[in-house]
């Protein structure tokens, strides 16, 4: 073998890798165009394989929906599933998913709409994207199409959120209430009853001890306890409701959070780790709560009903039932909405893909694959959903809550205000901060906020 | 002076000793998020979350790997990456070693103010160029494309930067040597500078390539599809609340799999790289 200096090695080096960068570039330019799906691709002539539905479909073409969902597996596969019986009958219309990162979807949403190219659907969870696009007179009025669709059955909460005068803007294609999910064979270790759930607080901290053995990490009761909007908006408003206490004022200028009413809830969640020894200290969120109540080795926990399908699949019994209630029983309402976007190409194939949710049994298909209840009031009376229902009893307690559910507040600087709330439980959990400290602290940033 | 009794090459050697254990354990720091990574990308989703957490898996499911190359489109999501890094790594090296030659040799009127912009440009976060650059690449109808992936990215500050600092430290004898013997300041440039600077280009172009790997915040705003998803927005669309855990991590290992490989293979251009520009990653 013939040696080189490294100067010749070197530069044979760089040539190669030269060559090779030149060739990956010659390949990318001659690869086949990635299938055009709306956005900026369609302003081009060339690559625009979508054209409004009607024009396409006279003219034999397929128009194809691109719609944004942030849920992935098996929710994704069944949505794939969801549109497939769509095109099937509905000749001429594809509808293309696309999985954004749920923490994503608002700055992904954000530019794209900023630069004039969303996509045509999108499926929004939880109210505050919705509010904003709204507000912004970034998405379709859906009157336009149907007139009445504001006053069909929807649950009334959503339905507050959708309208804007006689406008409604976006179809309300699920719902879910927050529940407890417990542990069945955990219940009869500790000799409770795995039929008679904890009904108010006072019962949650009672089964929760009886359940815990810290020693063992065996826990009684799981909260959100990890700085993020999750644990604020979607799971210590329960604890802030059910104690008499409001987010904020009637006129929403100012926080109200930080009342006696914020403090008791604040200082059950103390209690909860501190005195009673029922929930470990460390950061919890929905994924660490849902993992660690799949070990077996925690007694309670709540979520909401999109954990129904896991549940069902866990290596032990697990319940369901309605959040246990204090002073009053309010309960966070989640939700998923659709709105067809101003800019959409194709606004008029998408109201038929909205129009054709909307049929009952279409609807039942749709929540059923995802684990959420129906966010009409009369789908729980058909029959796809009774037949649902029955193979899913773990569904019923949560639809039982449903007339209990309100909306959090979905307003101005609602995500920055439930992330001071999130970090003020966390301050006071981890006892850096005594409870009433902690909100006042929060409170006082969300009033500026709100002034802003 | 003994200390503790231990003669001088005893003293040597406990203090080797030491270095080792110091230096090992900080290695496992480092490395244990890989090693859990791993392991839970050989468990069955059932021993994923257990209450006794083990490193080794009770029964390791190799099938995990064919699972998310089939549940998902990771083999398509690491091809993207590949064409999307290979062209913006090429594409950066080339740029910077023009501009940085041009910054750190050559000598025009406006040179240090030109530079001096580009060093205030590499201070301007990604977040406020984010809305424009989208504007710019759906005008061009390239949404959802690897030119729309890759164009806007082909100049890097930190590349200019990191080659004029290289040039700059380049003895000139050698560029005056070529001159004299009739070069032109391309063919300097080409046969004299280059083939001496292969390590900042071997430092620059593995910067440049795990960069454009691990981009996310751009391919997030620019691809619609997932046929066009780069790996790392691809493995984030993976994480969910219902997530199986075992088939991300095999997903993640998959894509830490290129980095390594090139890694290894330049991995003395790179050390020496570093040290020669005085950066560090």
């Amino acid at each position: 073998m013939s040696e080189r200096s490294p100067k010749q090695v070197d530069r044979r080096m760089f040539l190669m890798t030269g060559s090779g960068a030149l060739a990956t570039l010659f390949a990318a330019g001659c690869r086949p165009q990635a299938p055009a799906t709306g956005g900026a691709a369609d302003k081009v002539p060339a690559k625009g394989a979508e054209q409004n539905a009607p024009a396409a479909q006279s003219a034999g073409k397929t128009a194809v929906l691109q719609l944004w969902f942030d849920i992935p597996g098996s929710q994704q596969e069944h949505i794939k599933k969801v549109n497939e019986k769509f095109s099937a009958e509905n000749s001429g219309i594809e509808v293309r998913t696309t999985v954004v990162p749920i923490a994503e979807m608002p700055t992904k949403l954000a530019t794209a709409v900023a630069g004039g190219n969303p996509p045509d659907l999108a499926y929004l969870g939880g109210p505050s994207l919705a509010s904003n696009l709204i507000q912004a007179g970034k998405v379709e009025s859906l009157s336009k199409y149907q007139k009445d669709i504001a006053t069909l059955d929807w649950l009334d909460p959503i339905k507050r959120l959708l309208t804007r005068g006689d406008d409604f803007y976006a179809l309300p294609v699920n719902s879910g209430v927050l529940g407890l999910y417990y542990n069945a064979d955990l219940y009869k270790k500790a000799d409770l009853h795995p039929d008679k759930p904890p009904a108010t607080w006072d019962d949650l901290v009672k089964n929760a001890r009886a359940i815990a053995k810290a020693d063992q990490q065996v826990w009684g009761h799981y909260i959100g306890t990890k700085p993020i909007t999750w644990s604020a908006d979607q799971v210590w408003i329960a604890y802030l409701w059910q104690a008499g206490g409001e987010w904020l004022t009637s006129d929403e200028k100012s926080a109200a959070f930080n009342s006696e009413a914020g403090v008791e809830a604040l200082k059950f969640y103390v209690d909860l780790v501190h005195e009673h020894k029922v929930t470990p200290l460390k950061a919890i969120d929905n994924i660490v709560s849902g993992n660690d109540f799949e070990t077996g080795k925690v007694g309670h926990m709540q979520l909401y009903p999109i954990w129904v399908l896991r549940a069902e699949a866990m290596s032990f019994p697990v319940r369901t039932a309605p959040m246990p209630q204090h002073k009053a029983s309010a309960v966070p309402l989640g939700m998923g909405t659709m709105p067809i976007f101003s800019d959409s190409k194709n606004k008029e194939a998408s109201w038929t893909y909205l129009s054709w949710l909307m049929k009952p049994e279409n609807a039942v298909f749709w929540v059923s694959g995802l684990g959420n209840l129906p966010a009409r009031v009369s789908i729980r009376d058909t029959a796809a959903w009774k037949e649902h229902a029955a193979k899913h009893p773990l569904m019923q307690p949560f639809l039982d809550a449903q007339p209990r559910a309100r909306i959090a507040y979905f307003g101005k600087g609602a995500q920055e205000i439930s992330t001071q709330v999130g970090q003020a439980i966390e301050s006071a959990v981890f006892q850096r901060k005594s409870p009433k400290q902690a909100l006042d602290d929060a409170a006082r940033a969300a009033d500026e906020i709100l002034a802003r | 002076m003994a200390v503790l009794g231990l003669s001088r090459r005893q003293r040597h050697l406990a203090w080797q000793a030491l270095l080792y254990v110091v230096l090992s354990a900080a290695s496992l720091v480092v490395l244990l998020p890989y090693i859990w990574m791993v392991s839970t990308s050989l468990k069955p989703s059932a021993e994923v979350f257990t209450s006794v957490p083990h490193f080794i898996p009770q029964s390791p499911r190799w099938q995990n790997y064919l699972d998310v190359l089939r549940t998902y489109q990771v083999g398509q999501w690491l091809i993207n990456s590949f064409i999307v890094s290979s062209i913006e790594a090429a594409g950066v090296v080339s740029t910077s070693i023009l501009a940085g030659y041009a910054f750190g040799r050559l000598r025009f009127w406006g040179r240090d103010a030109i530079f001096f912009m580009y060093l205030g440009a590499m201070m301007v976060p990604i977040q406020v160029t984010l809305i424009p650059s989208f504007l710019i690449v759906g005008w061009l109808g390239w949404i959802d494309t690897y030119e729309g992936l890759v164009v806007p990215r082909i100049v890097a500050f930190f590349g200019v930067f990191l080659m004029r600092q290289f040039f700059l430290n380049f003895p000139s004898e050698l560029e005056d040597a070529a001159f004299i013997d009739g070069s032109s300041r391309w063919r300097a440039l080409w046969q004299i500078v280059l083939p001496l600077s292969m390590p900042a280009v071997a430092a620059l172009s593995i910067f440049s390539f795990t960069a454009a790997w691990n981009d996310f915040l751009w391919p997030l705003v620019v691809v619609n599809s997932e046929e066009m998803k780069t790996v790392q927005l691809g493995l984030s669309s993976m994480k969910g609340e219902l997530s199986d855990w075992s088939l991300i991590m095999a997903g993640a290992t998959l894509s830490a799999l290129p980095l390594l490989l090139l890694y290894l293979v330049l991995q003395q251009y790179f050390v020496r790289g570093v040290v020669m520009s005085g950066l560090k990653g």
